[in-house]
Formats: C-alpha cells, structure tokens, sequence
C-alpha cells in the first residue's frame, strides 16, 4: 500500500465532514460551552433537521422532536408551523438528514470506530428496529396529546429517553462551574436518564448507530417519507441485477436501498457492480449521477471548480455563523449579579410587575418588596410541566397564610393568550397575584424580572422575599407544598 | 509481524477493549445510581466530582485503550477482512426474476407454493398478534383518565407495566415470524436453484413517478409554516427553545 493510499484510508470522508460541518453550525454558538449559558437569540424560531438539543449551549436552533412534542399543547398555530417545518424536512430528505445532518448521528458513528467485536445485522435487529415507531407512536404523540388535553405540557420522549438532551444539554451544562446550583435539581429522572444515556452510548460502540437504529422516533418519522423524498437515493431499476450487494454491504437494517431505514449514506454506491444506486435531486445539485461512461477531462476541471466554490461558500456560512453567535448581536445573556438581589441576604431588585387575570391585564401594578409581608415571588409558563404541577402549592400556601404571605405567579411568556384562559380554568379565585414578565420582542430577549433576579433559563425559580423586601431563600428546583410549608412556617414561626 | 500473529493481535485488542468499555460503562451507572441513592440532596458539585473520582481509572483506561487501538491499526493494520452475506430475501428477488414458474416441473412449483403459502400464513398471523397487541395498549393509552395531571411519574410507570409486556409479546411474535419466513425463503430459494431451465426473459420495469404528490405535499407543508408563522406559532418554539428544558436534560 502505498503512502498515499494509506494517508487515504485515515482521510474522513465526504459524509463525515459534511455532518461534523453540520454539527458545528448548528452548535455554532461556541461561546455557550464557556459562559454555560444557552444561547436565547431569534434563531431558535426554526427547528434544526436533526437531533440536537435546544438547551445545549451551543445550540442555535430548536429542536425539531422537542417542539414537536411542545406544539401539541401550545396551540393551532405552533402546531402548523412546527408540522410545516418537518412536513418540508421529510419531504425534502427523508432520512438523509440522519445520515448527513444529525450531530447525533455523527457521535455515534464515531463511538462505532472503536474496534471491538460488532452486532451484525440479523433477523433480531431487524425486529428491534421496529421499536423506534412504537417510541414515535407512544412517547411522541399519545401521551403529549394526552397530557396537552390536560393543559400540562409533557415532551415524554425528552423527559424519559432522549440521551441527545442528556449529553448535549445535561452534562454540557452541568460540566459548567456556573451552573453548580443546577446539581440540586438532580434526583431519579436524572439517574435514570444517565443510565439510558449511558447504555446508549456503550451500545453504539458494538452497534452500528444503536440508537437511530432503533430508538430513534424523528428517524421513524424522516423514514417514512424516504420513498418520496426529493434527495436521497435511488435504485435505476433497469441497471439493478438484484444481485443484493448493497444490502448485504450496509449496516443498518434495511430491506431495500432507498426503504425507511436507508439513510442514504451512499456507500452502497460503491460496490454496486452495475452503477445502479444513484442519488436523488442531483438535477437540483446541478450534479450528474456517475454512469458506465467516464467523464471528460473537462468535465472533470468543472465538477472540480464547482465543488471548490461550493465548500468555500460553506466555509464561509460556518464561519460567519460563529463569529456572529460571539458577537453581541442577537444575543443577550441574562446578567447575573448579586448587586441586583438575586442571593439570599440581598436587598431585592424591585420592580412594577404587571397583574393579570383570568380575562387578560388588570391595569394594576405590584412590587414584590413593596407587599409589607413575606413574598414568594414564582416563575412559571404554562409550557412548563414542572411549573405547572407545583402551582396547586403555591395556591394552598396563599390560601392558608392569606393573612401573612403574598404569592406572586410571575408568568414568563411574550404574550398573555396563554396564561389568561389557563388562570381563568384553573385559578379563577386564588389568593395567588399572576403577573407577566418576560418582554420578549423578536430580536431577542430573556429580560425583565426573571434575568434581574438571577434566572438564567430554567424554570421554575422561586424566590423568597422577607417583610422588607430581603432574599432569604432561592430555589431552582421544583418544590412540594412541604418545601414550601417549611420555609413560611420557620420564617413565621407558625 | 506475520498475518497470524497479527490477527490475533487484533482479536486480543478488540476483546480488551470491549470489557473495558463495558467496564466503564457500568463502573458510571454504579455510580450514578449510589449518588442518587447515598440520599444527599440537595447534590452539589464537589458532591458529585468525589463520587464519580474512583471510577476515573476505568474511564481513563478505556480511553488510553482507544487511542491505543488507533495507533495500533495505523501501524499494524488488521490484514482480517469481513465477508458480508448476501441476505436472503435478496437472493429469492434475483432468482425469481430469473426464473419463469411456467417452465418449471410441477413439483418445484408446488414447493415454492407451498413456502409462499406456509409464509403468508405466519405473517398473518404474527400482524394478528401485534394488532391485538397494539389493540390492548391503545385502550388503556388513549383513555386520559389513566394519565393524571398531579401524578405523570406514576402514571408513566403504570403505563409500562402493560407497555412492555405488550412490546414483549409483539416483539417475540415477530422474531418467530422473521425466523420461520428466513428458512422458508431458503427453502424456496434451494428449490428454485435446482430449477435450472426455467429461465426467464427479463420483464421491463415500470418506474412509479410521484412528482404530483411531493409538490402536493411540498406547498401544503410551505402553506402549513406560513400560517402558524403568521398566528406567532414560532414564539411558542422560541420561548421553549431559549429556556432551558429542564425535563428534556433530565433535570425534572
């Protein structure tokens, strides 16, 4: 072997850089890694093809299986675009997206290069990929509707399995020295997503792409559009001799080129001995599928410039993308300082928040450190299943110390079209105050009361202010009614 | 080094590796789940860093054996290569598009009959299996008094205890089904290999074009982000996106 070739065999292929690009823009937010924080900027409208995780501090773009599962209890109108935006996806690429796009794909592809003994294809993991449509089925559409019914959104796939969330948020996240009061959240739905995640990623290692494979629901859901995708690939039926060296050459499951589970990675084009398997769109790439006849050496220096240029306006997208996502535009950090009375002991920041009700804006202001009582101030969103299963809490505690504690619901949305009917269903005679905070506006963001008093992205948060408008307790966690009890009744001593 | 030596090498690695990284694996849920059940809460950071510092050798090591094996296949590159199998139902396409059943002797038509039949039969009744399966689950799924608001924990754990049984029996109906359809398929395709005369002329393929259909489904799904584009659909994705999911990183 020559010194070449052998340079060659270690050279990634085209497939590989494509999805590490792909990885990077759209992690292109690298500041994230360092600061901890996540990046809140108007990007995050759309949804990135593959899977990526939203709250990873690189991300630029929503997640497409998150806002999936979340649109089921936000609303016709989050429901069309989020539905448009996969609809065009699947259409469009199928499951190239999980071949070419998915930064989680590329993960595990690169967790299969460690050389141990490997799972071959059989009849059992052909089965077994079969489980990704159930996952799709129950975890993705049953109990978020479900639950979306019960005005309690749940993105179950999210919560009890997706191990995307668990490295590229989680450990990204928590592996930040900022984040260190994030570490008092953990509990079982941690563990148990550790150990999901944990098994996933050893399983890669002797499985070809275990996961996609066969857990995979946003892979279930591109594979069913493959047939009509306009990339991919395809088979040229009149060349093909059915002589099934491409099946038996792929790793993953697949009956056919071009079937749900084909991810068209292309490297079957490489052994088929008749040219048979070409790609799809390539019209649309301006590019000629590979026949039986050689190129002319022109044709060649053209292909050559073409795909110079190409990689060279690339380069520069990603490279724009980063430097942008450093810069300040677009992108406003909450700041966090406890100058502003987000610790305990300090005085705390105040602030005029506007109340609501159960039919929109009351017209009335309130100022947390203005009540004369003990004050709990609440950040909640009714996109917020932890938020809202604790409220009920909060109300009981405004209702047995209505005499001696002011609870404030400070809901954080852009509009109030949400939280007006929520309140109006299930709190339209509570002692609780709701206000809204949270001035959103289309460049971007995360501001008002909740960045003022330390919030840094999660929710719920709640803060505990004393009759003189001090801090003395902060909790980023969810709480239960004796949480909640303990810290009213040893600061009344009642 | 000789190719023998050389192989073996290779295979010792690979074993080496494979429980290392098993190892490791396990070493982290052990210590994951003693974090969760030493009962410290609130955790903290330093907490956390101390329990997981004695699994740090097998970490390292797994590591140390990964980089190993890069270094060692640059230098001494494994001369074994895999053989891919052809799969069956690859085979049966290309065979029955070679052969014309009308040429063949009756017997051989018979037996591959028989094998079609014998697999029709074991596919209906494994999709029987797996509908009454599915039937059974989507009664108590898409019943919302079963999944309550104050309590999704629970409700999700009682879910699975008739989820995974009914995964469990449409999962073994199924691998029966691929097995028995597997030796059926060689069955036919050992008959129609003894059908050596029976070739038959190649029939022109009849390419299905859907191009209606994907610019159909393309403008519906261009027309669907317009219109939640317009109602503010995106603030809903915006606002989940900017603050961090803590249910979708696990944090609760």
């Amino acid at each position: 072997m020559g010194m070449l070739e052998k340079l060659k065999k270690w050279m990634p292929t085209k497939r590989k850089l494509m999805q590490l690009y792909f990885a990077l823009l759209f992690n292109a937010n690298l500041g994230g890694f360092v600061t901890g924080n996540i990046y809140q900027g108007s990007t995050k409208q759309v949804c990135v093809p593959g899977m990526n995780c939203y709250s990873c501090p690189g991300a630029v773009g929503a997640c497409p299986l998150g806002s999936l599962q979340g649109s089921f209890s936000a609303g016709k109108s989050t429901m069309f675009y989020v539905f448009g935006i996969l609809l065009l996806y699947c259409l469009m690429f199928g499951r190239m997206i999980c071949g070419w796009l998915c930064p989680f794909g590329l993960i595990q592809e690169l967790l299969y290069k460690i050389k141990t003994p490997k799972l071959k294809k059989s009849p059992v993991t052909r089965v077994l990929s079969y489980l990704k449509y159930v996952l799709l089925v129950f975890f993705v559409v049953i109990v978020p509707v479900t639950y979306a019914f019960k005005d309690t959104p749940l993105p179950a796939f999210c919560k009890y399995i997706c191990p995307a969330g668990t490295i590229e948020g989680g450990l990204s996240l928590l592996a930040n020295k900022v984040n260190a009061s994030y570490f008092a959240m953990l509990g079982p739905l941690f563990t148990w997503k550790f150990l999901v995640m944990v098994s996933i990623v050893v399983g890669s290692v002797f499985a070809f792409r275990l996961f996609c494979r066969f857990l995979c629901p946003l892979g279930a859901l591109y594979g069913l559009f493959n047939k009509i995708s306009v990339f991919g690939v395809k088979v040229d039926a009149p060349k093909c001799t059915n002589c099934g060296l491409c099946v038996s050459h792929c790793k993953l499951d697949v009956r056919h080129v071009g079937d749900q589970e084909c991810i068209s990675c292309g490297e079957c084009m490489e052994v088929c001995p008749t040219k048979a398997i070409q790609w799809k769109g390539n019209l649309l790439l301006l590019k000629k599928n590979e026949g039986s006849d050689t190129p002319s050496p022109k044709a060649k220096k053209a292909r050559l410039v073409t795909r110079c240029i190409a990689a060279a306006v690339m380069l520069a997208v990603l490279i724009g993308a980063i430097c942008y996502y450093f810069a300040p535009i677009g992108q406003t950090q909450p700041p966090v300082s406890a100058d502003r009375g987000s610790e305990v002991g300090d005085l705390c920041h105040s602030y005029a928040l506007e109340l609501l009700d159960g039919s929109g804006f009351t017209g009335q202001t309130l100022d947390p450190t203005q009540t004369g009582k003990l004050t709990i101030v609440n950040f909640w969103g009714t996109w917020c299943t932890p938020c809202v299963n604790e409220l009920p809490y909060f109300d009981r505690i405004a209702t047995e110390y209505a005499e001696d504690v002011t609870v404030i619901a400070v809901h954080s949305y852009l509009q109030i079209e949400t939280a007006a009917p929520y309140i109006a269903q299930y709190y339209p005679n509570s002692n609780m105050y709701f206000a809204t905070d949270y001035p959103l506006d289309d460049m971007g963001l995360v501001g008002g009361y909740y960045s003022d008093l330390g919030g840094r992205g999660t929710y719920p948060r709640t803060l505990v202010l004393d009759e003189k408008g001090i801090v003395i307790a902060v909790f980023v966690e969810s709480l239960t009614y004796e949480d909640l009890h303990g810290v009213v009744s040893s600061h009344l001593g009642k | 080094m000789t190719t023998q030596k050389r192989k073996q090498l290779h295979r010792i690695y690979r074993i080496a590796v494979s429980i290392v990284t098993v190892i490791a694996g396990i070493c982290l849920m052990c210590a994951c789940v003693g974090i969760y059940r030493s009962g410290d809460k609130p955790f903290s950071r330093e907490a956390v860093a101390q329990a997981f510092a004695p699994i740090a050798l097998p970490v390292y090591l797994c590591l140390a054996l990964v980089i190993g094996g890069f270094i060692l296949d640059a230098a001494l590159p494994c001369p074994e290569k895999e053989k891919a199998q052809r799969q069956p139902h690859m085979v049966l396409q290309r065979l029955r598009q070679k052969t014309d059943m009308t040429l063949c002797t009756p017997e051989t038509c018979r037996a591959v009959l028989s094998q079609c039949e014998s697999r029709r039969r074991c596919t209906l009744i494994c999709t029987a299996v797996n509908l009454i399966a599915a039937v059974v689950f989507l009664i108590y799924a898409l019943n919302g008094s079963n999944f309550h608001r104050s309590e999704i924990n629970a409700s999700m754990l009682r879910a699975m205890y008739l989820f995974v049984p009914c995964l469990a029996v449409s999962f073994a109906s199924a691998l029966l089904c691929v097995y028995h359809n597997r030796k059926s398929m060689e069955a036919e395709i050992a008959a129609l290999r003894q059908a050596k005369d029976c070739a038959a002329e190649p029939v022109p393929h009849r390419e299905r074009k859907l191009h209606w259909l994907k610019a159909a489904l393309i403008a519906a799904a261009v027309v669907l982000i317009a219109v939640g584009y317009a109602g503010g659909g995106f603030r809903d994705v915006l606002t989940k996106a900017v603050n961090i999911c803590t249910e979708c990183i696990g944090l609760g």
